[in-house]
Order: C-alpha cells, then structure tokens, then sequence
C-alpha cells in the first residue's frame, strides 16, 4: 500500500481524471486507508433493529460490522471480529440476540447491560481458571466499537475515526437530502422504515462508477434508459421519451454539487417536482394531499422544498430521496473491479396496506439486481471498468469536462454550487476532489484548512 | 417455597468460569475443567443467585428449575 496517491491522477479544475483510480491495487488499499477507515458510512436504518437485542449485519469498506440494540435499548457499531483469532463472531444476516459466541474457540461477547459495562465487552472464554488462571483482563479484549455513530433521524451512520469531523459539519447542506431520505411522504422525519430484506450483490466494477452514477450524471439517462424509458418504467416518467430518439427538451432541474464536502444531486434544493399520478386514483388522491403536507411542514420548518432527486453522499452512499424511489444503495469496495452493492427500500411507516404493496413491487421492478433501470446502470459499471484494465486504456485519462466552468453558488445553500443545466460533470469534479484530499493523507485539520469554500 | 434443582449440561460447559464469579461457594470446576455444583438442591431464596449464574454462562450449560 501507498501512503497517498499522485496528485496528478486526479485534475478536476481541468475536468481529467486518469483511469488509474478506478484500476489500480494500489489506489485501492490507499482508499480503504484514507477513505473508508476514515469517512462516515452508511450502517442501516433504525427500523431494522427495533428490539432490545436486535443485530443487522452490515459492512463499513471491506469489513464486516455488527449494528446492534443493547439490552438498554442503545444503538452500536462493532467490528464483528474475534479480538482471539479474527473469526466473524456473527454470521447471520440479521436476528435477535444479546451473546455473540465466537465459533471458533467460543470467546463470549454481549450487549446485555446486566453481563457487561460496554456493549460489546467480552464477558467469558473457556478455560478461564484453568487455561487463563483468571488473569486474562477481559475489560480490555471487547469488540472493536467505531469511534463515532449517529442516528440521524432514523438513518444510522458511523466513523472509525475519531477526528472525523462532526457529522453535521461532515454533510453540511447535503443533510436537507438525508432529512427527505429519512421523512415520509408528508415530510415527517423519522417516520420511515425499510423493507424487509436488504438486497446484495456483486458487480464487477469500481464503487466508484455507483457513487459517480446518482451523484449527478443526468448525461447517461437519455442514452442508457432509453429502452425502459420507451415501455414507460424509466427514471424520465412522464416527461420521458415514449420511443427512441423522441427526446424531449430536458427539464431544467438542475444540478448540486457541495463544493468541498464532495456530495451532490441531480436536483437542486430549491427545486421539486410533486408526486406522480397514478392509475388508482385512490393512490393519486392519497399521496397529492400527502405532497400539499408536505409543501406545509417544509416551509413552516424552513427546509427547502428540493433535494429530492438521485444523490450521493460522499464516498459510497447513494440514495433517492424522493418516494418514487425513495430508496439508498452503498457500494462497497471489495476489490478495485470488483464491488458489493447493498440496497434499501424506505416507505413510509404509516402506509395503507394496498399501496405499500404497490410501492413494493413497483421499487423492486425499477432497482436491485432484478431492476430494470439498474440492469442498464450495472452494464455500464462493469464494461467500462473491465475496458480500462488494458494496458492501453490505462495511458488515458477519462474527461470530465461537461460543464467546466458554468457552475454558481446555490442561491439556497451556503456550501453548494449549482449549475442551471441539469447535464454536468460539476458534482464529479468536486467529488474528486474531495476523494484527492482524503487521499494526500492530510489530517481532517489539514483538510479544513484547505477548504477554499465554494 | 419451592426449592430450586440445578443441573449442570457437562457436554456444554466449556470452563468459562463465569458461575464461580457469582456464587463461588456452590460452583466449582472438576479436573476435566467442567462446572459442578455443591448439591443438587437449594432453597428458594438462592434463586436469583442461581439464576444470575445461569445468565451469565455463555455456553447456556447451567438449568436451574423448581424442585419437586
């Protein structure tokens, strides 16, 4: 591994960015370093785990991570690994339990707060009088906590660093995209649960092409949706083509880019669309006084009415934030071509049976690996991963040259720019460059410092 | 009141120790380094003390029960 990467991979006031970050071994072990051990990531949602002993097994970078409900009813992130000899100390997907029992030489771990002082503690191994003689300080061998965790309105997120700055600093304007991910269809926040069953499954592409994709890439929906935009199932809805090569003018919906912090969106915060009609007009009635609830708590919580369109938090999170999807994918770095990516589907926690159903089937139909749009996505994320392997391809950059230099300053956020044409490679750009100052290996202190603001 | 039975799982126990933590003077590990217990039966107000022990055994290997 590398301590950082050459500066010069990356250019985004330029628009160039060499293939080498999407390829390379080294890059990649650099990134588990400076990036993943170091970000804050997505763990799961608070619905997920709410009972006393409730555990989700989830994944921060390559590892695996437990995320629990303490007999106390607190949330925490452990490392599920034996601190003994590394073995995963939880093996299900999910379940119920206060005592994680290693399989392997049986070191006992708990979140029951009668059994330890710290969820998580190590609370008994075999042979403790005769192997240990009762010396073994087993205060100082629980499983690894993360050094930060938030519960941010029922979204979970945690940090294995400690200097990391705080997570509203870390999301600054990003949070209002967060505030819509984690609010129901009226605008409540906290009021959503997710879908039983994340879906996962591996890709062979960098995490990055997923992240780069929601981040702000309206420039590949016309090209690579057509098709499913065409029979009428795409991200372009009713605005969207009804056959190939009838695009329409593009909706001037703009594009948000958080200058330093290195998040963006396909919309801007000021700009929303209303929710869709549908063929029960039960469900269009439904969600049009759900939307004019909405547009009332909005404004009288002074929160912007937009944010809601294909976004990403940086590095590796992902979501739409509006309920048609309202769902989030995390794309985790297995290796540098290779990825797992895990999606959830929020709905709101109050929904009419029938349409909660409909949502169901109708977010399963347009996300995951059996999705349609996705389906069009995943090709494009393993093609051109697998097509810059070459020796050739690798002596060549990738331009990121839309929209260079027609960006301004949101006039909602104060962290943002915006570019009044929805097509632009800005959010990338400023993406990159938030990925190339984590990389250098500077400290978050350093980071701040060079923040030039927007 | 009823007296408490407690029983010993000899195939589970695995010398976690935890039960001579809690009640030292009815637990003890044998030379094989598997859990006994002094008697097969106590009164009733050694219960929760009982039961403590058998929370705290990762390896679930101590019953404890009403006695007859």
């Amino acid at each position: 591994m590398t301590d950082s990467v050459d500066p010069l991979m990356v250019d985004p006031d330029n628009g160039i960015i060499s293939r080498e970050i999407f390829v390379s071994q080294d890059v990649f072990d650099t990134e588990l370093e400076q990036i993943f051990a170091r970000a804050w990531l997505f763990i799961g949602h608070e619905s997920q785990i709410p009972e006393p002993g409730d555990f989700f097994n989830s994944r921060m970078g390559t590892e695996s991570v437990l995320l629990t409900r303490d007999s106390e009813g607190e949330i925490h992130v452990l490392l599920n690994s034996c601190r003994h000899r590394g073995m995963k100390v939880c093996r299900y997907d999910e379940g119920n339990t206060h005592d994680f029992v290693c399989p392997y030489h049986g070191w006992s771990y708990s979140t029951d707060g009668t059994l330890v002082s710290v969820a998580g503690e190590l609370f008994g191994v075999p042979h403790y009088r005769a192997g240990y003689d009762r010396k073994l300080d087993r205060s100082q061998w629980g499983l690894i906590p993360t050094a930060q965790m938030v519960n941010h309105h029922g979204l979970i997120f945690a940090t294995w660093d400690p200097d990391t700055p705080s997570f509203d600093e870390y999301t600054g304007g990003f949070r209002f995209w967060l505030d819509n991910l984690a609010a129901n269809t009226a605008g409540e926040r906290g009021r959503v649960k997710a879908l039983r069953g994340v879906q996962k499954w591996r890709i062979k592409a960098n995490w990055k092409f997923v992240s780069e994709n929601f981040l702000g890439d309206n420039y590949h929906g016309p090209t690579s949706h057509s098709s499913v935009d065409a029979v009428g199932l795409g991200p372009g809805g009713k605005e969207a083509p009804t056959r190939h090569g009838d695009n329409k003018k593009p909706r001037s919906i703009g594009s948000t880019s958080f200058f330093d912090l290195g998040h963006g969106g396909v919309t801007t915060a000021g700009y929303a669309w209303g929710y869709p009609e549908f063929e029960d007009e039960n469900m269009t009635t439904y969600f049009q006084q759900r939307w004019q609830q909405r547009e009332q708590r909005l404004e009288a919580e002074d929160r912007p009415i937009g944010g809601l369109g294909p976004s990403t938090m940086f590095p590796s999170m992902s979501l739409h934030a509006g309920a048609f999807p309202r769902a989030l994918i995390v794309a985790h770095p297995v290796g540098p071509t290779e990825t797992e990516v895990w999606r959830w589907f929020l709905v709101d926690d109050d929904l009419p049976e029938d349409i909660e159903s409909w949502l169901r089937r109708w977010y399963l139909r347009y996300s995951g690996p059996a999705g349609l749009v996705e389906q069009d996505d995943m090709e494009n994320w393993d093609y051109a991963t697998d097509a810059s392997t070459g020796t050739i391809a690798r002596r060549y950059p990738y331009n990121y040259q839309l929209g260079l230099g027609m960006a301004s300053p949101s006039e909602v956020l104060d962290d943002a720019v915006e570019s009044s044409y929805l097509m632009t490679e800005e959010n990338a750009r400023n993406y990159y460059r938030r990925w190339a100052a984590l990389m250098s290996g500077a400290s978050w202190a350093e980071i701040d410092q060079a923040r030039g603001g927007k | 009141m009823t007296g408490v039975r407690v029983e010993i799982v000899r195939s589970a126990c695995a010398g976690y120790a935890n039960c001579l933590d809690v009640a030292p003077e009815i637990f003890d590990l044998d030379e094989h380094d598997v859990a006994v217990v002094s008697a097969g039966e106590f009164p009733a107000e050694q219960r929760q003390l009982l039961e403590d022990a058998a929370h705290r055994c990762p390896a679930k290997a101590i019953i404890v029960t009403d006695a007859d």
